[in-house]
C-alpha cells in the first residue's frame, strides 16, 4: 500500500482585512513510492474562523443538478457560479503515467438538509473524455475554523481493467478573479438594463488571527488511507493580530 | 410593645410567645400583601414580534444589523447575526420600559438571492420592566442577498415572563 501525502496552499485576493476577497485554494496529492497514486474520494477543507460564504456576494441564484448534467455549465444561472480552477489527474495508460487537466466549475446549488450546498462541474477532454457533476455541502467546523467545504470524489474510470483516475493536483479560486481562467462576471437590472459586474467575494475579518488565517484540508482516498494537510495565510502587514476572537456588540440603535 | 415577655407568668408567657408569633407571621403577610402587585407580579404572554433590518456593518461572517419592530415589543432592534453553516446571533429588542435580550439559532431553508431560515430562540434578560425577562419561541428569516443593504426581516413567536 503507497503512502498518500498532501500539500494544501491558500491565498487572499485583495488581501485586505475587512474586504471582500477572493480565495485560492490549491493542493497537491503525492505518493510515496512515487507513481503509486491512490484515487482520491474525499476532501474537506476548512476556512478560518469569520469567513462566511453566505455573507459574500456569491451564489445569488442555484443550479439545478439535473440542468448541469444535461446542458453543463450553460444550464446554470450566471449568478450561480462560485469559483473555477483546474484539477490534473494521473492516467496510467499502457505502461506510461499521462498528465490530464480538467476544467472545474463551482456553482451554488439549491439548500440540502438545511446546509449551503454546491455542485461541482468537472471536463476533461483528452486523453479521457469525462464530464462529472458532484455535490459539495457548507459544515459547520470546529475553532480556529467557522465553515468546511466537503465533497465525495466519484471514481474515473480509465480503460477496462485499468486504475481509476487519480486527482494528483487541484486549484481554484472562490470568488472571481481579475483575469485568466478563474475570471467571471455577474448580473443585475439597474433600471431596466442588464449590467455586469464583479461579485463581492468572501469578507475577512476585521482582524487576523494570531498566526495568520488557518486553513486545514482532509483527504480520504480509495485505499482508505486518509492525509491531511495545512497551512494558514501570514497577516496583511501592519495589521495587529488578535487575541480573542469575535467582535464586540453593538450599541442600541438611534 | 410595652410589656416585656419577662415580666409576664409562664403560662401566659407561653400564650404571650404565640400570639406574638402569630402576629409577627400576620404583620408579615400583611406587608407581603401590600407590597405584591409592586414586587411580585409576573407577567406571560404569548407574543409575535416582526422585525425589519437593515445593514449596519459585516465583520467576517458577522452582519451587525439594526432596525425596527412591530408587534408586542414594537420599538427598535439590533441584532448580531453570524452567518455560516449555520445562522446564531445575539438580539436586543428596545421597547417602551425596557429592553429584552436573546439569543437564537437557525438553519437555512433557502438559499439563492433570498435565504432563508428557520430556529429557535431563548431571552435571556433584559431591562427595566423586562428586567426578569426569561422565555423562549421560534423564529423565521428571510435574508436578502442582492440588496446593497442586506436586509434582514426576522418573526419571532414564543412566550415572554417578566
Amino acid at each position: 500500500m503507497a503512502l498518500q501525502r498532501a500539500s494544501l496552499a491558500a491565498s487572499f485576493h485583495p488581501e485586505k482585512l475587512g474586504a471582500p476577497s477572493t480565495v485560492s485554494l490549491a493542493f497537491r496529492i503525492s505518493s510515496v513510492p512515487p507513481d503509486r497514486q491512490t484515487p482520491l474520494r474525499s476532501v474537506s477543507v476548512q476556512l478560518p474562523s469569520e469567513m462566511g460564504i453566505a455573507t459574500s456576494g456569491l451564489g445569488l441564484e442555484n443550479c439545478l443538478v439535473s440542468r448541469l448534467e444535461a446542458l453543463g455549465p450553460k444550464g446554470c444561472p450566471a449568478n450561480a457560479l462560485m469559483g473555477r480552477g483546474t484539477a490534473t489527474a494521473e492516467i496510467p495508460i499502457g505502461g506510461e503515467v499521462i498528465a490530464e487537466s480538467a476544467r472545474i466549475e463551482l456553482f451554488s446549488a439549491p439548500v440540502q438538509s438545511g446546509r449551503l450546498a454546491l455542485l461541482v462541474y468537472a471536463s476533461a477532454e483528452s486523453p479521457v473524455s469525462a464530464q462529472l457533476v458532484f455535490p459539495a455541502t457548507i459544515v459547520p467546523a470546529s475553532p480556529p475554523y467557522s465553515e468546511g467545504i466537503e465533497t465525495s470524489v466519484p471514481l474515473v474510470p480509465t480503460l477496462p481493467g485499468g486504475p481509476d483516475v487519480a486527482v494528483t493536483r487541484f486549484q481554484m479560486a472562490l470568488g472571481t478573479t481579475r483575469r485568466g481562467v478563474g475570471h467571471f462576471a455577474y448580473h443585475r437590472r439597474v433600471h431596466g438594463r442588464r449590467v455586469s459586474y464583479a461579485p463581492s467575494g468572501l469578507r475577512l475579518p476585521s482582524t487576523c488571527p494570531k498566526g495568520g488565517f488557518p486553513f486545514e484540508a482532509h483527504f480520504a482516498f480509495e485505499d482508505r488511507t486518509t492525509a491531511v494537510a495545512h497551512t494558514s495565510i501570514a497577516c496583511p502587514r501592519g495589521s495587529h493580530p488578535r487575541e480573542h476572537s469575535g467582535p464586540t456588540q453593538r450599541k442600541r440603535p438611534s | 410593645m410595652g410589656l416585656q415577655l419577662q415580666e409576664l407568668p409562664l403560662r401566659i408567657r407561653g400564650r404571650a410567645r404565640i400570639v406574638v408569633a402569630l402576629g409577627l407571621v400576620a404583620a408579615f403577610s400583611c406587608a407581603q400583601s401590600e407590597a405584591a402587585p409592586r414586587a411580585t407580579v409576573a407577567r406571560s404572554e404569548q407574543l409575535t414580534v416582526v422585525a425589519h433590518l437593515h445593514y449596519v456593518a459585516a465583520r467576517g461572517s458577522y452582519l451587525f444589523e439594526e432596525g425596527r419592530t412591530s408587534g408586542a415589543l414594537a420599538g427598535t432592534v439590533s441584532a448580531r447575526v453570524r452567518i455560516t453553516a449555520d445562522i446564531s446571533g445575539s438580539f436586543t429588542f428596545y421597547s417602551r420600559g425596557g429592553s429584552v435580550r436573546g439569543y437564537g439559532s437557525a438553519k437555512l431553508n433557502e438559499s439563492g438571492s433570498y435565504a432563508s431560515f428557520g430556529g429557535t430562540l431563548k431571552v435571556l434578560g433584559g431591562t427595566g420592566r423586562y428586567s426578569h425577562a426569561s422565555g423562549s419561541g421560534r423564529l423565521y428569516g428571510v435574508y436578502n442577498r442582492r440588496s446593497p443593504r442586506l436586509e434582514l426581516t426576522i418573526q419571532t413567536t414564543g412566550n415572554l415572563s417578566y
